[in-house]
């Protein structure tokens, strides 16, 4: 098989699967409710649309190779790091849905993921800057350190899901979970492919074909989620001593502006030592003159 | 089955991990050379920038 048709191949792949996911997506009229999620996959069809279509004019000899694989190039890197960002975005929006029967832990957990996200969005470009930092090397390390940032909190994100699902009500069939799951596939496939590639650095290797197969995998399983109808979210009981419950309790009421109460010294019996002791002195510090009680008048 | 999903779920986590630490000695390695850090990201095609003589033009 051809380089070109090794390139081609799976670009058309993806941009079919994807253009299914973001049908099944808007069959199910879950654009709305999941925005993030419904922009991450309208921007990968179209990026990869592109790079399609610019391999083709390629392949149809319409555009010489070197100007192919430059736009294919700054295309392919540009949405890859465009696309962390839009990940990172739909991990929040899960995270926000997943906890929505915990008010408190929602309301305090919300700036928490969205200060992870932004610092590692800030070290993921301050990484990239060397002393000799061209605008190609930033992009690339950025691109870099973003997937890695996006790949471990995909994985941290999923395992949360996992194991706290009966606590949160999300059954392992609900969207939330199946989302969530197919961007830790796409971690795990980006993770083991990027460590792999130092070894086995050809488009035709097992490892690029398998991480191809699972990012398609990853995407059919979204469509599979989205074309199912979504079983209803369980009913969260827990009992009332529940330390979850406690700890919602106090997020609910951490930042609320609660009413004033003023706050004054109590009195005491040294203050009252205090205003003895400056009656009798006065204010210089001295003792005031004493009133004589007036005397037996002198006959 | 939720034993199988949470235990599938773990193994992900864990060769995530793995791979990401492979991958993190790999880039302190490599810092200073930009073509290399490239080489080691997930690029379609390897070690290729543009005006090289390599992906398509093989």
């Amino acid at each position: 098989m051809s380089v070109w048709l090794h390139i081609v191949l799976p670009v058309f792949l993806e941009t079919l699967v994807l253009s299914v996911a973001l049908y099944c997506v808007y069959r199910a009229q879950k654009n709305r409710i999941y925005p993030a999620f419904w922009q991450f996959l309208f921007f990968s069809t179209i990026s990869q649309a592109i790079q399609l279509v610019d391999l083709s004019l390629n392949g149809l000899h319409l555009l010489s190779g070197v100007h192919a694989y430059y736009i294919y190039f700054y295309i392919y890197w540009v949405s890859f790091g465009v696309s962390a960002v839009l990940i990172l975005r739909v991990l929040h929006e899960m995270f926000r849905h997943a906890v929505r029967s915990i008010p408190g832990v929602q309301k305090l957990g919300e700036p928490i993921f969205f200060w992870a996200i932004t610092i590692s969005v800030i070290l993921a470009f301050a990484s990239g800057i060397t002393p000799h930092t061209s605008g190609m090397s930033l992009l690339l390390a950025s691109a870099q350190v973003l997937m890695r940032s996006q790949s471990v909190l995909a994985l941290c994100m999923l395992t949360f899901l996992a194991f706290a699902s009966n606590t949160l009500g999300v059954p392992f069939r609900s969207r939330i979970f199946g989302v969530t799951f197919g961007f830790g596939l796409m971690a795990v496939g980006d993770l083991g492919y990027t460590a792999l590639f130092t070894y086995h650095s050809s488009l035709a290797s097992a490892a690029n074909i398998g991480h191809e197969a699972i990012y398609l995998g990853a995407i059919a399983l979204w469509s599979a989620y989205f074309l199912q109808p979504e079983p209803a979210r369980r009913l969260v009981t827990m009992p009332v001593t529940s330390p979850l419950m406690r700890w919602n309790d106090v997020a609910q009421t951490l930042g609320n502006p609660a009413g004033q109460v003023a706050v004054s010294y109590p009195p005491s019996f040294m203050t009252d030592v205090f205003d003895l002791v400056e009656n009798v002195m006065g204010p210089n510090g001295r003792p005031q003159r004493a009133v004589s009680p007036p005397g037996p008048v002198a006959s | 089955m939720k034993f199988a999903i949470r235990a599938l779920v773990l193994g992900m986590l864990i060769t995530g991990f793995a791979a990401d630490h492979m991958l993190a000695n790999k880039s302190v390695a490599t810092t200073a050379n930009t073509t290399m850090v490239a080489s080691i990201s997930a690029s379609p095609v390897p070690s290729c920038e543009p005006g090289t003589a390599c992906g398509l033009n093989k």
